[in-house]
């Protein structure tokens, strides 16, 4: 065979593979794929909200996983909607990927699972793979060395997602994944995942990261430089109330995390919740019916907030009744 | 180098990128001079090791200037005076390797047995700084300078060396911290006066043996991996299984490794030598040695196993045991490679006495003796390798004891270890199994065909283009580590 030809075998052989393999985990298959799907999803319904004045929620899967943003609407009278995504995407890939859908006259709900407040670096496993599968590569400001790894790992569907899928084809006659269940209308998921494993209570031994802090308050800015308001939340977790260096580590964050944005929480048990009862598969995710008590109780938190929002100044339109 | 970390393609991609434009610039305005290839040589491979380790870098640069200054002084004196540079420089070599290698198990391990207190007060104490964490590749680099010194003393050739080529011998970057433990004959001629010789044959070869080895890394090794349970001691079944693939796991770990490194040497021009020869294949232990990691059998052979011998033939044997106990001490300092390296030395001298008469006798008795060679071979080998993965010596013991009680091998625990894996975990594993043996078959084929290489079936261009696609689409996304760089 003519030489250049039987070394361009080698990157037509490369080249398929990869393309074989980016196909699997970004489009059809692949856990990527469901969390891309989903997200386009979440900014097609939210950019179809027409209203003067809505709330979006954000966060990890313990926004996603939480809210049931049918019956905050109803009792707060502005659209809501649950723009929650998934932790290892990271806090400074998931604020850049909210804000573009942050209109004139929001109001923006971060509830960021403690996976994001004590992560030193703002980037998770799947940063740098979800921005390049949303289109936006190096979103959230993706080192390039990272960038280069991530990029060259969204053609490797590994042998295990490979086995996975394809025993998924053959029993349900589709592929799933975490992500792949619908959301409704508002954004929320439609099934509720049950636990597997052993429970524990989670402890903290670390207060919120210096990085979590300078990000969040720069999402502050970029909020308010599109005429919305932020508001924070501390998330509902499975956890250990009685270890004092837990309560400790989540007074300073919430402390800290007060001086940036009004902090909405529960002050005597700071969210803090030891019946894991309430929870779905995960420390944060929750069952139906404790979607419904942290839905009232985020309703009541949040109607001060609300309420000088729409009487703000600036704010020129009504709510929509 | 580790070349399942991202940062050594990435740091070769950075470095490599920019040097050869610039030098393809260069030759193309006929300004490039051909020394500036070693010094481009030298310049990657020490930057690739900086990234690699930044600690075991400042004392591999130590040792690099330590012996190059040595060996240089050596070949300008003759007889004692020779003999005596060449000794210490061993020596210290050896010290430092022992330093960092075996200080805290000599303490803990050997003195903790007879004076009682010693080992808590060394750990409370912390030790002595350095001591304990091994620097990568200090073992293999050690060995190849101190086969340098003994190759140099004994050449009849004693012109000066120079120091860019000493360099780029010691730290030819797919070599430096995982071997081949390459030797003076094969590798300094390749490197001395080093150009770069990129040739469309050269790309073709090393491609070939680069996709073998990843395919054998990426896909067999890392996706065995979290298959073997060190904790499960109770069921016989799951002890088996996680030896069986703990010992198909080394292979293709290691294997895999040192094939990348033959292909990315390849690319450079640089032929490293063979250190595997489809060792699963062989039907003896003897011949399995000669299959196994070949560069560091024979240099046991050649610098430790001969010269204790000496001229005393008739303790032949003995030498044997201790070469590869001592074999096994280099592989850890623990006292499971002492006992890995003892067994195998205990299985050669077996086979020396007991070899050539059980042969005869099965031969006499039993159809296919050859299958019979090989599936004690290979079940020997796997019993080594539990000694070999397992440093817990209570746990060791747990084990051995397990495999050894004939009601542990019930149905009831065979169903215990098959329910043990989710129907995922299952399939993967059966994948895996499958893919493996396909490949060991592949390789036995070769051998039964008494091809030249015993990988010129994996090697044929379309299956390697086959197995790059594979890689791809089956690589694990967490590699593991290479077991071989904890030695």
């Amino acid at each position: 065979m003519w030489k250049p030809l039987k070394l361009a075998s080698w990157i037509a052989v490369a080249g398929l593979a990869w393309s074989v393999g980016y196909l699997y985990n970004v489009r059809y298959g692949g856990e990527l794929s469901w969390l891309r799907a989903m997200y386009e999803r979440k900014v097609a319904l939210a950019s179809q909200i027409e209203a003067p004045h809505r709330l979006l929620i954000t966060g990890g899967s313990g926004a996603h996983y939480t809210l049931n943003t049918k019956l905050m609407e109803q009792e707060l009278g502005i659209p809501v909607f649950n723009m929650g995504l998934d932790g290892p995407i990271g806090l400074d890939v998931i604020l850049p990927s909210v804000l573009s859908q942050v209109r004139r006259g929001d109001i923006v709900l971060l509830i960021p699972e403690y996976l994001l407040l004590l992560d030193e670096d703002g980037l998770g496993d799947r940063s740098g793979s979800f921005g390049m599968a949303i289109g936006q590569p190096g979103l959230g400001g993706i080192p390039p060395k990272q960038l280069a790894l991530d990029a060259m790992m969204l053609g490797v569907p590994t042998l295990r997602g490979i086995t996975k899928s394809s025993l998924e084809v053959i029993e349900k006659g589709k592929m799933t994944g975490y992500y792949s269940d619908p959301v409704d209308e508002r954004g929320d998921p439609t099934v509720t995942k049950e636990r597997a494993g052993k429970w524990w209570q989670m402890t903290f031994q670390e207060p919120v990261s210096k990085h979590a802090l300078q990000r969040i308050a720069k999402f502050r800015e970029e909020v308010e430089a599109k005429g919305a308001t932020l508001v924070l939340s501390l998330p509902w977790v499975y956890a250990n109330g009685n270890d004092e260096k837990t309560i400790r580590n989540v007074k300073k964050t919430a402390e800290e995390l007060s001086k940036i944005a009004p902090l909405i929480y529960e002050k005597d048990s700071l969210n803090l919740k030891s019946d894991s009862n309430l929870f779905a598969d995960t420390h944060y995710h929750l069952k139906p019916e404790a979607r419904t008590i942290r839905a009232m109780e985020l309703v009541q938190q949040l109607k001060p907030a609300i309420a000088a929002q729409l009487t703000a100044p600036n704010s020129t339109t009504k709510v929509p009744q | 180098m580790n070349f399942s970390d991202f940062s050594f393609w990435w740091v070769l991609f950075l470095i490599g990128v920019p040097f050869f434009t610039v030098r393809y610039i260069g030759k193309y305005l006929n300004i490039w001079r051909d020394y500036l290839d070693s010094i481009g040589l030298m310049v990657l491979s020490l930057m690739l090791f900086v990234n690699a380790s930044r600690s075991s870098f400042i004392i591999f640069a130590f040792e690099i200037i330590f012996n190059y200054v040595m060996v240089r002084l050596m070949l300008r004196r003759r007889g004692w005076e020779s003999q005596a540079i060449a000794a210490t420089v061993i020596g210290i070599d050896i010290a430092i390797l022992a330093y960092f290698k075996y200080v805290n198990f000599f303490v803990e391990d050997v003195l903790g047995l007879f004076v009682g207190g010693v080992t808590a007060s060394w750990q409370q104490r912390g030790g002595i700084p350095g001591a304990g964490a091994i620097p990568p590749g200090i073992s293999f680099y050690t060995f190849q300078m101190v086969a340098f010194v003994v190759d140099s003393f004994r050449s009849k050739n004693k012109q000066p060396i120079g120091v860019v080529d000493y360099i780029n011998f010691v730290s030819f970057f797919p070599q430096v911290v995982a071997g081949p433990i390459e030797r003076r004959a094969d590798l300094f001629p390749q490197i001395e006066s080093f150009r770069f010789k990129f040739s469309a044959e050269n790309f073709e070869d090393g491609l070939k043996w680069l996709s073998l080895g990843l395919f054998m890394k990426l896909v067999l090794a890392d996706n065995l991996s979290p298959y073997i349970n060190l904790q499960e001691t109770g069921n016989v079944w799951l002890v088996w299984l996680s030896i069986y693939l703990f010992t198909l796991r080394i292979y293709f770990d290691f294997a895999g490794y040192s094939f990348i490194a033959l292909g990315l040497a390849k690319f450079v021009g640089v032929q490293l030598t063979l250190n595997f020869i489809a060792p699963y294949t062989s039907p003896s232990i003897q011949e399995f040695w000669r299959r196994w990691h070949v560069t560091l059998s024979t240099w046991f052979r050649d610098y430790v196993f001969l010269p204790l011998m000496g001229a005393k033939k008739q303790w032949a044997a003995f030498y044997l045991f201790v070469t590869f106990t001592l074999s096994g001490f280099w592989h850890g300092a623990a006292w499971n490679f002492i006992i890995w390296g003892a067994y195998h030395g205990l299985l050669l001298l077996v086979l020396r006495y007991a070899g050539r008469p059980f042969y005869r006798f099965v031969g006499e008795r039993l159809f296919m003796p050859q299958f019979l060679s090989w599936a004690l071979t290979f079940g020997s080998v796997m019993l080594g390798c539990l000694f070999f993965m397992e440093s817990d010596m209570t746990r060791l013991g747990q084990k051995l004891q397990t495999l050894v009680t004939p009601w542990a091998y019930s149905f009831s625990n065979l169903g215990a270890a098959m329910s043990s894996f989710s129907a995922n975990e299952g399939a993967v594993l059966v994948l895996i199994l499958f893919l493996t043996t396909a490949e060991l078959f592949l390789e036995h084929l070769a051998v039964w065909q008494k091809r030249k290489c015993e990988y010129d079936l994996l090697l044929s261009p379309w299956l390697t283009r086959v197995l790059l696609g594979l890689t791809i689409l089956l690589a694990a996304n967490t590699p593991s580590k290479f077991i071989y760089f904890e030695f």
